[in-house]
């Protein structure tokens, strides 16, 4: 059984990861471009701000500071910062958790590189007692059990104060405590695997196993379970609200950020013109049904009665 | 505190959330209005006010078991739709992303002007209707929902619900500050204006100052207002003769100016309401020699868009029938007055709808005033204006726009030293006016009670702030708006509700007549304290 869940379940989440990652992603990139709903200030406008303070805006160029765009990432990805400025109360749980996150992902790439580059003879074997491995092994545990230790505090904060916050409770939904208390057992499974006896050696021959397609048997229980929790959550992240990490860039790129005026002849106009023949279903009085758009917005005449 | 879980948003209580005018946030005694009025008995018996004890759409309650029925089905029928990208790819990308990940954090609750003015009522929780719409959602049209059932967390759909969620949907200004601070970017003020458009869109539901007596109305005349091009002629007259008193000189005020380099087009409201502002611009455009006109053609001559609030179709007829009108009059570019929601509405919002010959440049008039203020082309004198002035921010133009910086520069030349004072929060931090997204103009039953003791209450905060060292009306102040709904419900709430202008002698108005009153070569003021337009 624990064969089954630290081999080829794990595949079968990894892949169902990889490909509902692919799927979300392509579609919210395949849905049609929006009316522009921008919101101020744009960061990559920097200091000038927006074009609309400026007479014959059209014609001035634009200037854009795509170092100020990153920075603001930078700042929103590693400190939180909204949630920091605006809901402090909930800042040090959510930073922990996220926190936690990095480094269980960190250390899961480095683990996962490692392996990589071993087999293909890039580099030494972890039993070879060199000092790049013996440096990473002690970055993957440091990685492992901070994370663990970060993340289980993090989402065990934000569950209390989940429950006990009467404001946060009643917006919660079910699914909101049910993906608190999924993170609260991953870590603690995650903390209880990597501080039992020689974690890392298993990981690193157990993800050597992996690589070559002949999973072996993982012998920590402790292991066994969080790396059956941590399939399950990858499985899970891309279906989840939890996507809001690769959500968020398109709500900024594609939303709150982009202010791209249509010129002519470009695909912005192709498209819209494309949209304009759909035919549209709403049913109230004042529409044509299953006209285009097109030929609803030249009716004026009828819409004149009202 | 009595809590409203979203899952008991259909529960048979008569009022839900019945506003308590006791937990309001404090305003200075002798700010107060007097108590609030209930709502007739008459319009109870016909109609719902069962969420807080208010109307803005004045629905009709149902009669039978069908009609029931038929008011669930259309929203179903409705909320389907708006997924769609057929019916609804004017916004899909926002309100699928919207809908799928907030994180139920709570961090715009506080942000939300209404909200922490109503004294933090549940119901008015900027993400209190969005997570209806998207537990409703996903209880209805996905697979997990459908497992799930009522461990979605969505409240039995009945006609209740409905009904509250459609009069939920106007106890939101759209000002989007909430949006400004969500760590996701999830937009609480789009969500309700989606609601809004299914209520329109699917069951002819909206409020009739935007659908009937607005947009329809505007189609068919040419004006929101209902104003005609001859009355719109007999306006312009007027406000020659205003401006003859006030300068002296006899203007011509440009119309139908073929090739003209401007188009500048007024919230037809303005001619009725405030004729100094049109006065003002053709007094100050006069002056600095600028190559204008206003168009007297149907559409030409008005800017508001309601449809911007509550229907993408009534939006865009007008949108485009506004540019048609401008293309037919072979203008350079069009520059909208001072009016926030019509000049976001056709500058940025209609960029993507104006193809070919539509494509014609569009700006607000602030940019313009600066450059005629800064670049001297008026002369100035700011000591005539000397008297303490705030400013609002117009979340249009500013927070949606961007526009923060003209104005201010504008301000600092045409008053003395010192006299400028910003409100707290302010540029694109600032709090709605309490008028936006179509509230200045809905005055159905007792709606303008709710839109001045709640959504205009944190904007009477920040005037008062503002002013707060010289609140004694024996100094005159000035609160500039530089938008026409934004007038409006200044007018309504901070002069009519809670009396400014006797209490503490504040007058309120735009920009532009503050620089006309600045204007040298005028022989006296422009603005008076004392006399009314
Ligand atoms: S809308 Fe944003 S700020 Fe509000 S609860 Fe959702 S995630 Fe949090
Ligand atoms: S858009 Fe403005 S009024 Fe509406 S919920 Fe957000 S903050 Fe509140």
């Amino acid at each position: 059984m624990s064969w089954f869940f630290t081999g080829p379940f794990l595949y079968a989440a990894a892949l169902l990861f990889l490909a509902g990652t692919a799927y979300k992603i392509i579609s919210i990139s395949r849905m049609p471009r929006h009316l522009r709903w921008e919101l101020y200030p744009l960061p990559r406008l920097g200091a000038a701000g927006s074009r609309y303070q400026q007479v014959d805006h059209g014609r001035s160029p634009r200037e854009i500071s795509r170092l100020a765009e990153i920075g603001v990432m930078a700042e929103e990805i590693l400190l939180l910062k909204k949630l920091f400025a605006n809901r402090r109360d909930l800042w040090f749980g959510s930073y922990l958790l996220h926190v936690g996150l990095y480094f269980s992902i960190a250390g899961f790439g480095l683990v996962l590189t490692e392996a990589v580059l071993v087999s293909a003879g890039l580099a030494a074997a972890p039993a070879s007692g060199s000092l790049a491995a013996r440096v990473l092994g002690e970055v993957v545990i440091v990685a492992g059990i901070g994370g663990s230790a970060a993340g289980l505090f993090g989402a065990a904060f934000l569950l209390a104060r989940r429950l006990t916050d009467p404001g946060l409770r009643d917006m919660s939904d079910p699914v909101t405590f049910f993906n608190l208390a999924f993170l609260v057992v991953l870590f603690a499974s995650g903390l209880l695997a990597w501080t039992a006896d020689g974690p890392l050696e298993q990981v690193r021959t157990h993800m050597a196993s992996l690589l070559r397609g002949r999973p072996g048997v993982v012998p920590s229980t402790s292991l066994a379970l969080a790396m059956t929790l941590s399939g399950l959550f990858a499985a899970y992240l891309p279906f989840s609200r939890m996507f809001h990490f690769a959500a968020k860039y398109f709500f900024y790129h594609r939303i709150l950020w982009d202010d791209e005026p249509m010129h002519g002849g470009t695909a912005i106009q192709r498209d819209f013109a494309g949209y304009l023949r759909y035919p549209l279903t709403w049913s109230g009085e004042h529409l044509q049904p299953r006209k285009a758009w097109s030929e609803q917005l030249s009716s004026r005449d009828d819409a004149h009665q009202g | 505190m009595p809590r409203v879980p979203v899952k008991d948003f259909g529960s048979d209580t008569p009022v839900l959330s019945p506003l308590e005018p006791e937990r309001l946030t404090q305003l200075p005694a002798d700010a107060e209005p007097r108590a609030p009025m209930p709502p007739r008995d008459a319009w109870l018996e016909k109609y719902d006010f069962s969420l807080d004890g208010f109307s803005a759409l004045g629905l009709p309650l149902p009669k039978t078991a069908e009609e029931e029925e038929r008011i669930v089905s259309g929203f179903l029928r409705g909320l389907a739709k708006l997924f769609t990208r057929e019916n609804n790819w004017a916004f899909l990308l926002p309100t699928a992303l919207s809908t799928d990940y907030c994180m139920r954090c709570n961090t715009c609750n506080a942000a939300c002007g209404v909200y922490e003015a109503s004294g933090r009522q549940d119901v008015y929780r900027p993400n209190f209707r969005s997570e209806l719409l998207r537990r409703i959602y996903r209880r209805y049209f996905s697979p997990q929902g459908k497992l799930l059932g009522k461990w979605t967390g969505a409240p039995e759909l009945n006609w209740r619900v409905v009904y509250r969620l459609a009069e939920l949907a106007y106890r939101c200004t759209l000002c989007r500050r909430c949006a400004g601070v969500c760590p996701v970017g999830v937009d609480n003020g789009l969500l309700c204006r989606e609601l809004r458009k299914l209520f329109s869109m699917e069951m002819g539901i909206a409020p009739a100052a935007l659908h009937k007596s607005g947009t329809v109305r505007h189609l068919a005349t040419g004006a929101g207002t209902g104003m005609k091009p001859a009355a719109f002629l007999d306006n312009l007259e007027f406000i020659e003769e205003i401006i003859e008193e006030k300068t002296g000189k006899r203007i011509r005020i440009p119309v139908d100016k073929k090739g003209a380099e401007i188009l500048l087009v007024h919230n037809s409201g303005e001619y009725l309401s405030w004729p100094e502002n049109p006065a003002a611009f053709a007094i100050v455009f006069d002056a600095a020699g600028i190559d204008w006109t206003l168009s007297s053609a149907s559409m030409g001559y008005e800017a508001v868009n309601y449809g911007l609030w509550y229907d993408d179709v009534q939006y865009a007829r007008i949108a485009m029938a506004q540019v048609e009108a401008a293309r037919r009059l072979g203008v350079k570019k069009i520059v909208v007055g001072e009016c926030g929601h019509a000049t976001k509405a056709i500058v940025t919002i209609a960029d993507r709808l104006l193809s070919g010959d539509l494509r014609i440049p569009r700006e607000s008039c602030l940019p313009l005033l600066e450059e005629i203020v800064a670049g001297g082309r008026v002369r100035l004198d700011p000591w005539r204006n000397d008297f303490p002035v705030t400013l609002h921010d117009p979340c249009n133009m500013v927070r949606l726009m961007g526009i923060v910086s003209p104005q201010r520069n504008i301000l600092t030349r045409i008053l003395p030293p010192g006299r400028f004072r910003e409100m707290p929060s302010n540029g694109t931090e600032n709090y709605c006016c309490g008028g936006g997204s179509g509230f200045a103009i809905m005055d159905a039953y007792n709606f303008p009670e709710w839109r001045n003791r709640v959504a205009s209450r944190k904007k009477a905060q920040q005037v008062l702030t503002a002013f707060g060292d010289c609140l004694d009306p024996s100094v005159p102040k000035y609160y500039c708006a530089p938008c026409s709904n934004c007038k409006g419900a200044a007018r309504e709430a901070l002069m009519d509700c809670y009396r400014f202008r006797e209490r503490y002698n504040i007058l309120y108005g735009g920009l532009v007549e503050l620089i006309a009153n600045a204007m040298a070569e005028l022989p006296g003021p422009f603005l008076s304290w004392e006399t009314e337009f």
